[in-house]
């Protein structure tokens, strides 16, 4: 992009505008300022240590971020993703304890996940429910399912070593929920910038009329967005079982706002058509780590959400003044 | 109003116009799309400012700045595209921002509810002759109601100048007739209406004066007794001056695609023609006459009841627009905002969306052959673009619309079917466009345009279908008719 900007223009020039229109170029700053800021605060912070439990930590978010991104991406939003991740959690459990192997269970959670999604997409494209409505709806009916069969206690004792390898095993010295984050941001960039459903997954978002005018068969591509959403918390669901040995109740609630704050640190326009997920990512592990620096530095962990909810305006304001910028030129 | 000027970004749109109104007249203002009439009801109701002129109320010069000026002065506007608020009711609709309160203490009052509604039924009854309930919402009271509504905010206002603007669009024959007779009821009460209308059978019925504008300025202004309907659209086009068509004659093919006895009931009925290689036809008529909707049927995008449309001598039924695309055909919407650019996507993106198949390499969308796809295009049908990574809502109207063309293009089509393919863009790309269509059709193929601009469709169409109200009133051949034959019978039955 800059290369471009400045061959356009026929000069090399430090170009403010260019630089703010790549984006998550606002993302890589904050953070970076971020990281000083903490590293002079927490002689801990600065630590690979605490890096790598950093990413990890945020890799629930993340892997529901990416199914976020691509919905938001449509033009729409997922509110039950936090519930899902619950649900999807609470039944690898609950197969566990009854005796059923690690991979199949892991399998069926992951199917509920995406039946799931498969019910969001319908309410949403074939009944023509408000996205925000009907994921609101289905959000209340899995946590609520989730406290009536637990009534409150936490499944635990899940220690079965291949499932604890989930969230806690290496691989060549690499956490495994990180090398996982890393696998799937790569298969779901590659299907959002470069194939054909991607392309249709933007074009819906951009501007709906005129994807049906190309032929685009909008309720489907809306459907399969759900179901791959549903599906990714289900992993977020069995990382964090994996995670804690347990399923509790309360588990991911409150997530749905982190995976749309990620979304939208990381440049993912509300409006739709627009999706960065790297960026997305980035959003995460900024979100994780301003919560791990006010735990270094020892701030009360009730003042975090509004220091995060700062975080969040700061950044959607900046990626809001950059565009303005960009429309002036 | 005397000798007003307007210009836009240096384009002059009115010409020292000059027109006069007369207490309890009804004044029919008509125009080609573009003449300025609008430009002149927005100076006079205070919407845009005039750049010369003067504005004489009562023989008293006024200066009108904004909307408020406007409105203190008695001059009301009912649009088009209803001003109202929907889940308000009748009652509350006819006295917003203008409500009958009761004092209870000195700077508190409350809303006199039960004033208003029986204000506002006499309103409706005493001087609209009209039995609306006011306390339904405008939402659950037809269409037709709805602008009755209107007036009668107008009239309680106290408006002395009420200007229609197009008001009999979606209105049937008995409405239209109350609505006629409204207005002579306003007449009498000494209200002055400017009454603005494509449809001329119904301007001569009910106006006592014409003033006919071309080009920003008056070249008509006469009582309506004086005057015929060819008068009028002899005025309304002029002297034809063009000749930038770059129509060449062809012999023509087969038959592509035949269109037999198609009705939708709501918005077509009976319509057939048939369409050859090579053909251009063209379907024009006034605004929602229906042409519209016939062409969006032949891509899937519309529902037909009855009738048959066969292409190359297989039946079509579509399902959807894919089915539609996978028959080789395309369509070029006339809102290029909303229904064609994605616009905060790239030349290239926007250029291979609909054909994506074409820049696929396995599964993965091969970005080299989508960028050298549209340089191609970039460079064959002279799109001004920096590089095919630019935004597409950073192009001029013109290059947007050639964009478009490439993106339909690229899907190799056999019929094209365009609708206002020049609309809003300039001479020279309109020309460019036009270009573009007879090149296409020396390949082989066929084209359906539809148009308000009856010059273009004579222009380059071989075939002229006119269509009003939903019904064809006259297929004509290009080299037997004239501009005047295809207006005369667009606005009247013929």
């Amino acid at each position: 992009m800059i290369e471009k900007n400045a061959k356009n223009t026929g000069r090399k020039k430090f170009n403010l505008s260019s630089l703010l229109s790549i984006s998550g170029f606002g993302v890589v700053i904050a953070y970076i300022l971020l990281c000083v800021l903490l590293t002079f605060l927490s002689r801990n912070f600065l630590t690979i240590n605490n890096f790598i439990t950093i990413i990890r930590q945020a890799v629930w978010v993340g892997v529901m971020g990416i199914g976020m991104t691509f919905v938001i991406a449509t033009g729409g939003i997922d509110l039950s993703v936090g519930s899902t991740l619950g649900f999807a959690g609470l039944t690898v459990a609950v197969l566990l304890q009854k005796g059923i192997e690690v991979f199949p269970a892991c399998l069926i959670a992951m199917l509920i996940g995406a039946f799931i999604g498969l019910i969001n997409g319908l309410l949403i494209s074939k009944v023509k429910l408000p996205a925000f409505i009907a994921t609101l709806g289905t959000m209340s009916i899995l946590r609520g399912l989730v406290y009536v069969y637990t009534k409150g206690i936490p499944v635990y004792g899940l220690r079965y070593p291949a499932f604890q390898y989930l969230a806690q095993g290496y691989f060549y010295g690499i956490p495994f929920p990180v090398i996982l984050m890393a696998v799937l941001l790569l298969i779901f960039s590659f299907l959002m910038y470069r194939t054909k459903f991607g392309r249709y997954v933007l074009a819906i978002g951009s501007n709906e009329d005129g994807a049906r005018l190309v032929g685009i068969d909008i309720d489907k591509i809306k459907i399969w967005v759900y179901i791959l959403t549903g599906f990714l918390c289900s992993i977020s669901g069995i990382l964090l079982t994996s995670r804690s040995e347990a399923a509790v109740a309360d588990a991911g609630s409150g997530y749905e706002m982190d995976a749309i704050a990620a979304s939208v640190i990381g440049g993912t326009s509300m409006s739709g058509g627009k999706a960065n997920l790297p960026a997305m990512f980035l959003g995460a592990v900024l979100m994780t780590t301003i919560r791990n620096g006010l735990n270094l530095t020892g701030v009360s962990s009730l003042w975090h959400q509004v220091v995060l909810g700062f975080v969040i305006l700061i950044a959607v304001t900046m990626d809001s003044l950059s565009t303005r910028l960009l429309r002036k030129e | 109003m005397k000798e007003i000027n307007k210009s836009f970004y240096g384009v002059p749109v009115l010409k020292n116009a000059s027109i006069s109104l007369n207490k309890g007249e009804c004044v029919g203002l008509i125009g080609e799309n573009g003449a300025g009439k609008s430009t002149l009801i927005k100076i006079l109701c205070g919407a845009y400012k005039k750049d010369s002129g003067q504005i004489f109320i009562d023989g008293k010069e006024k200066t009108i700045n904004s909307v408020e000026d406007a409105q203190n002065l008695g001059i009301r506007t009912i649009y088009q595209e209803l001003s109202l608020f929907p889940t308000l009711s009748v009652a509350e609709n006819i006295f917003i921002n203008n409500e009958i309160t009761r004092n209870v203490a000195s700077k508190l009052s409350f809303l006199d509810i039960n004033t208003m509604r029986i204000e506002a039924e006499r309103i409706l009854k005493d001087v609209l002759s009209v039995d609306i309930d006011v306390n339904k919402t405008i939402e659950n009271i037809p269409f037709s109601q709805r602008q009755l509504v209107e007036i009668a905010r107008a009239i309680y206002s106290n408006g002395q100048v009420i200007i229609m603007d197009e008001p009999t669009t979606g209105l049937e024959t008995k409405e239209k007739e109350k609505l006629f007779n409204v207005i002579y009821d306003l007449k009498s009460h000494g209200k002055t209406i400017i009454f603005i209308s494509h449809y001329l059978d119904e301007v001569m019925q009910v106006c006592d004066r014409i003033i006919v504008l071309r080009d920003g300025e008056v070249v008509i202004e006469d009582k309506t007794a004086h005057m015929t309907l060819d008068d009028i659209i002899t005025s309304m086009i002029g002297k034809v001056v063009d000749n930038h068509y770059p129509k060449e004659k062809m012999e023509l093919g087969n038959t592509v695609l035949k269109v037999e006895n198609l009705s939708n009931v709501k918005d077509f009925n009976d319509i057939s023609f048939d369409l050859h290689e090579k053909e251009i036809v063209g379907i024009v008529g006034l605004a929602g006459c229906g042409k519209n909707e016939i062409l969006r049927a032949l891509f899937g995008l519309v529902k037909w009841q009855s009738g048959k449309v066969t292409l190359n001598g297989e039946e079509l039924k579509f399902k959807s627009v894919k089915s539609a695309m996978e028959r080789k055909i395309a369509f070029l919407p006339a809102e290029r905002k909303s229904e064609g650019i994605f616009a905060i996507q790239t030349v290239s993106w926007n250029t291979s969306i609909a054909a994506l198949k074409k820049i696929m390499q396995g599964w993965k969308l091969s970005l080299r052959k989508e960028k050298l796809i549209t340089n191609k295009f970039i460079s064959e049908l002279g799109i001004k673009v920096h590089s095919p990574s630019m935004l597409i809502s950073r192009l001029s109207g013109g290059n947007q619309q050639k964009v478009m063309l490439s993106r339909w293009f690229l899907t190799d089509p056999k019929v094209l079917l365009l609708e206002e393919p020049t609309r809003g863009i300039d001479v020279n790309a309109k020309v460019d466009v036009y270009n573009l269509i007879m090149r296409y059709v020396k390949q082989g193929n066929s084209v359906i345009m539809v148009s308000s601009e009856e010059g273009e469709v004579l222009g380059i169409c071989d075939k002229i279908i006119v269509i009003h109200k939903g019904s064809m009133v006259a297929t004509l051949d290009r080299e037997k008719t004239s501009l005047e034959e295809i207006k005369r019978y667009s606005v009247s039955a013929g």
